[in-house]
């Protein structure tokens, strides 16, 4: 079967996710307390992976989580259904996670630090994993990515896990879209490098 | 070099491929629950009355808008800035104006200041616009604070001889 055939179970699945979406977002435009916890209990480890890459740091990741589910019921009602409730869902955690770091020195630091600053960073991580092979742990592909500076390390999730294009990137982070491409391609170099001197032992 | 060397191409197959669900090492719900017992939602029925409102409302200061575009298009950029923004901000900028004005741009000590100066400015426009989010934010308004002395300490350096003779005089 061809892989961007939908098996039918698949479907059913997916279609009944948007049904029980649907069915919380009127739950919640009630003004249903219980709804977020249904939906938390849905999306929340979603937005947390999402929030993880982006921030890079546990600590930040569970704040941004949270600020996230108050901010939905908060803000429900801009919800009109134009897209998907995940596709909502989504934009509205990038949006609070970029804010949200945008409070954090660490964010300042990757706009005025020199790359070469950032790169000796980088190069200076030490790790216990025992890589022997292409086969990354996930956890040890994860653990770079957060080692990444910020700046590239946002681009490099939002485009390369989360399917973002880079003029939406852009836009979100007010760079030019140049600008978004150039991160990505710096991220996925650092990656490489820090990923093959650990291979190398 | 090893001969598991991985390709570019490696990495992106590999974040793709990365769980889209991570669970969070404490359960994160309970600061949910007291968040959201103390925030009121958003009612978004006030919000389309007030769009209907708005039609009423933009009817009216239609003159002073008129007027207003006039001024904003006959005005220059420093002089809208130093009236619409905070005092903060209109202070740095005067700040950075009159150190500009007092030496001759052309005969800097540190080559490339200009291109710091555009990282700066970058960064100023930025929490400007984050500051438009979230006014007053003491954060923000903190980091504000850091970029604009960072922008003064920037002239200062790059016009260090030019500016000690300005102070002595």
């Amino acid at each position: 079967m061809s892989s961007n055939v939908i098996a039918p179970e698949q479907f059913k699945g997916q279609t009944n996710k948007v049904e029980q979406d649907d069915l919380i977002v009127a739950q919640l435009k009630r003004g249903e307390q219980s709804a977020l916890r249904k939906l938390y209990n849905i999306h929340g480890k979603r937005v947390y992976a999402l929030s993880l890459r982006l921030s890079g740091d546990r600590e930040i990741a569970e704040d941004i989580t949270q600020e996230v589910f108050v901010q939905i019921w908060q803000k429900i009602h801009n919800f009109r259904g134009d897209s998907k409730f995940s596709t909502w869902l989504h934009s509205v955690a990038s949006n609070v996670a970029i804010s949200h770091m945008r409070k954090q020195k660490a964010w300042w630091r990757s706009w005025f630090g020199s790359d070469e600053q950032n790169e000796t960073e980088l190069a200076n991580i030490k790790t216990n994993d025992d890589l022997t092979n292409h086969d990354l742990s996930r956890s040890g592909l994860d653990k770079h990515i957060a080692k990444l500076p910020e700046q590239a390390r946002i681009v490099f999730v939002l485009f390369a896990i989360e399917g973002w294009r880079h003029e939406e990137i852009s836009k979100e982070l007010n760079i030019a879209v140049g600008s978004s491409k150039s991160q990505y391609h710096r991220a996925k170099q650092l990656l490489q490098i820090t990923i093959n001197s650990e291979l190398d032992g | 070099m090893s001969i598991n060397n991985i390709e570019e191409k490696d990495v992106l197959t590999q974040a793709q491929e990365l769980p889209k669900e991570l669970t969070p090492e404490r359960d994160l719900w309970a600061g949910i629950e007291q968040a959201i017992a103390k925030t009121p939602q958003q009612n978004g029925y006030e919000t389309s009355i007030s769009w209907q409102q708005f039609g009423k409302i933009a009817a009216a200061f239609a003159p002073i808008a008129l007027v207003l575009g006039i001024w904003l298009s006959t005005s220059n950029e420093a002089s809208r800035n130093s009236n619409w923004t905070n005092p903060l901000i209109a202070s740095y900028e005067i700040q950075k104006k009159q150190l500009l004005q007092n030496v001759n741009l052309e005969h800097p000590i540190v080559n490339n200041w200009q291109s710091s100066m555009k990282e700066l400015e970058l960064a100023e426009k930025a929490l400007i616009k984050a500051l438009k989010n979230q006014p007053e934010d003491p954060a923000l308004m903190k980091m504000l604070n850091q970029v604009y002395q960072s922008q003064i300490s920037l002239i200062q350096k790059a016009y260090k001889p030019q500016l000690q003779t300005y102070h002595q005089i």
